[in-house]
């Protein structure tokens, strides 16, 4: 696995499950791909019902701009994992970032580690509850 | 002359009358209970159904006529639901109520119903997806809203038609549970809840009312509202009249009792005489907090430290940050100490209201105010469960609300009404006290140890929403209360204290004083909080005639009485201590339920009533 592959690799795992802490509407603690999703459906339904007004706006404008520093923050951290692991081998690269993977999509999968106050169907979530 | 006229022309000429006398609405046989001295009728005028976006995407199904079924005495089953739609939790009144009024919001009645309903245009509309997929998100989504949505077509005339389905339900749910026998067994009004500045429910006295329910969206002030009610109501419709009641005005970001808008002029006489007309009550008591006062806040009365939501604006309850301590113009006593500033300078008082309780439920459930058991203001903390959450089920400084009290000859519409025009209502946080007040200047002083109390003072005063016209030496406050006699199951605790609330004016400032006019003899009453075993000492009745020794014939004052329960167990600690969380012990304080453990909020509370306030005019 090259460093460039592992960079995004972690990058995409950060955004997917990290635990992040954000403010729209209410504050969630959750992984970025929460944010992005609410912000979409904001931005579709912008398209579809017409401008929301002000509050519409600072919802996305809010969604957007966290949305942009979480990503930018896990690309910065991820870019710094993946140059500090270019000192090993590749195969020893591929393993780590799969154990790692597996091991951090198993926890977000079975532990509800996320608040999500904004959900639907649980106020603590696990992975496969933060979409609902 | 019917049996009817006959006795309504001898009751009002027995009863001094502080509001104008509005012929019946409706003929119907005179109750069998009829009581010329009037009785206390418990009832709840805040309730919120599957009409109303924020109970909706709660997760709440009823309907108004299941809520109304529960207050008479059914079960209801509520959120969560099962995968078949069946309800896992179900309640049901101790007691049932003698009226109630459906109150949902009349903001988005028309979208929602597009939501909701497979037929109509919109329903397949990504917004409605999100309505019924993610309610959380469509909460505040469609709330956020400040323009038309795309749904409702050109010229909103979908939304316009769909307007009319919760509208057209909830007056017919009302009409079908009212009691038009001579049983008198219940009672409802037609009503609902107006969203903008400061919250206010429109309660209608008759089947007759406006062919749709004006919303903020439509008619953004108090002011607006009440022009648009007044034509579509009092000048359109025959036999329609109505009253406006505020609430949370704890949570009104100081917007309730101000007598100017930053961008508007000083409120003249004239609007003054307007609110007071429109407005003859306010509602003090409910799941989102007591609005009588705040501990601290202008105030040095301990008791008012009881169910204070500790933010000033509802917008706080999600933004955190936002969350700012209450100033004491939020509150009720400050409204009726600015009330009486007003009548100095401009001779109106546009803060004589009276008292009420309600329970602003979230779940359709009218009148399910008990401590025990409260299942909470909305949705079992997540509306799309399939179980119940392991969580304290509502914000800590929530509780289960209160009860509305109206003193009627009859459980009628129009007895109602007229007691809630001429304010001779209170409010309790729950329990079924019962409480009277009537001031004069000639009320016997051994008038607690007669048998006609209520006649004497009627006679000789004026009861709880009346005013005090004429001058003397000091007036003469004879206050009653006897405790809730609760069920067999659960007989209602004693009461502790009676106590009589004045204000004044003095040199242009409010003055405040809060005296116990009767006491239990043995004030010791505690609670054990690790069972909610009460050790109740206090009084089934407690009975003063108080003479105020600091009247000043030249000053507007008010008074008002507050009842005072035994302690008992706080909704949460009985939460709490049935999820087995100690707070010595760190392990059983679960996620979800670290609030039980936050000091801030007591464990113990002490319930209680309030009177509506008398009023004294100088040469008034």
């Amino acid at each position: 696995m090259s460093p460039r592959w592992t960079k995004w690799t972690l990058w995409g795992l950060a955004m997917l499950t990290a635990p992040l802490p954000y403010m729209l509407g209410g504050l969630e603690i959750a992984p970025p791909v929460r944010l992005a999703f609410f912000t979409a459906v904001i931005s579709a339904l912008q398209v579809s019902e017409g401008p929301g007004g002000w509050i519409w706006h600072t919802f996305f404008a809010l969604g957007t701009v966290q949305l942009v520093a979480w990503a930018s923050a896990n690309y910065f951290v991820a870019s710094f994992a993946a140059r500090a692991s270019a000192r090993f081998h590749h195969q020893t690269r591929l393993i780590a970032v799969l154990l790692l993977c597996v091991a951090v999509l198993a926890i977000a999968l079975t532990v509800p580690i996320y608040e999500t106050p904004m959900s639907s169907e649980a106020e603590y979530s696990r992975l496969s509850q933060v979409l609902f | 002359m019917s049996w009817r006229a006959i006795a309504t022309i001898a009751c009002l000429a027995l009863l001094p009358s502080t509001t104008r006398a509005s012929p019946p609405s409706e003929t119907r046989p005179q109750c069998a209970d009829f009581d010329p001295l009037r009785r206390p009728y418990f009832g709840d005028l805040h309730v919120h159904t599957v009409y109303s976006l924020d109970a909706s995407t709660q997760g709440t199904r009823t309907t108004p006529a299941q809520a109304y079924e529960l207050a008479r005495g059914a079960e209801l089953g509520i959120q969560p639901w099962s995968a078949d739609g069946t309800p896992l939790r179900r309640v049901r009144l101790q007691r049932p109520l003698d009226f109630a009024a459906v109150t949902d919001h009349s903001e988005y009645f028309g979208e929602t119903s597009l939501c909701r309903v497979p037929d109509m245009p919109g329903y397949d509309s990504l917004m409605c997806r999100v309505y019924r997929t993610w309610p959380r998100l469509a909460f505040f989504l469609m709330n956020g809203r400040t323009t038309p949505f795309g749904i409702c077509g050109p010229g909103m005339e979908h939304c316009r038609t769909a307007d009319a389905l919760p509208w057209q339900d909830m007056r017919d749910a009302a009409e079908a549970a009212y009691d038009r026998s001579e049983a008198c067994r219940f009672t409802t009004f037609v009503g609902y809840e107006w969203t903008g500045y400061t919250h206010r429910n429109v309660i209608f006295r008759s089947a007759a009312v406006p062919a749709f329910a004006p919303s903020a969206l439509e008619y953004s002030r108090e002011t607006e509202l009440w022009d648009v009610l007044e034509k579509l109501c009092r000048a359109e419709q025959p036999g329609c009249d109505f009253v406006v009641i505020p609430h949370n005005s704890n949570l009104s970001a100081a917007t309730t009792f101000q007598t100017q808008r930053p961008d508007g002029p000083v409120m003249t006489a004239v609007e003054a005489r307007r609110r007071a007309a429109n407005e003859p009550l306010v509602e003090i008591m409910q799941h989102k907090g007591s609005s009588e006062c705040f501990a601290g806040a202008g105030t040095e009365d301990e008791l008012c430290d009881f169910e204070n939501v500790p933010y000033d604006d509802i917008g706080a309850r999600f933004i955190t940050w936002m969350r700012r301590e209450p100033a004491a113009i939020n509150f009720a006593r400050t409204g009726l100490g600015i009330g009486l500033l007003e009548l100095e300078r401009t001779g109106a008082n546009p803060f004589q209201f009276g008292f009420i309780g309600s329970t602003d439920t979230h779940l359709g459930a009218p009148g399910l105010a008990d401590e025990e058991n409260y299942p909470g203001h909305g949705g079992a903390g997540v509306p799309m469960r399939r179980e119940l959450p392991d969580m304290l089920l509502d914000p800590i400084e929530y509780n289960p609300g209160g009860l509305a009290v109206l003193w009627a000859e009859e459980n009628s519409r129009d007895a109602l009404f007229a007691a809630m025009q001429r304010r001779e209502t209170y409010a309790t946080s729950g329990p079924r006290i019962i409480l009277r007040m009537f001031a004069g200047w000639d009320l016997p002083t051994d008038l607690c140890e007669r048998s006609d109390f209520a006649a004497v003072g009627y006679q000789q005063g004026v009861p709880m929403g009346g005013e005090l016209r004429s001058g003397g030496a000091a007036p003469l406050i004879a206050v009653r209360a006897m405790k809730d006699a609760g069920t067999s199951d659960k007989p209602g605790l004693p009461l502790q204290r009676l106590q009589i609330i004045k204000l004044w004016v003095k040199d242009g400032v409010v003055q405040e004083s809060v005296v116990d006019v009767a006491a239990a003899a043995d004030r010791s009453a505690s609670v054990d909080t690790s069972t909610c075993t009460p050790a109740p000492t206090g009084d089934d009745e407690l009975c003063a005639v108080w003479r105020d020794p600091d009247f000043n014939t030249a000053a507007p004052a008010v008074y008002y009485a507050r009842a005072v329960q035994d302690p008992t167990c706080r909704w949460s600690t009985m939460a709490c201590n049935r999820a087995g969380v100690r707070c010595a012990e760190p392990a059983t304080v679960r996620r979800g339920w670290q609030d039980c453990c936050d000091p801030t909020f007591p464990k113990v509370v002490q319930e209680r009533a309030w009177s509506s306030p008398i009023w004294y005019s100088p040469g008034g």
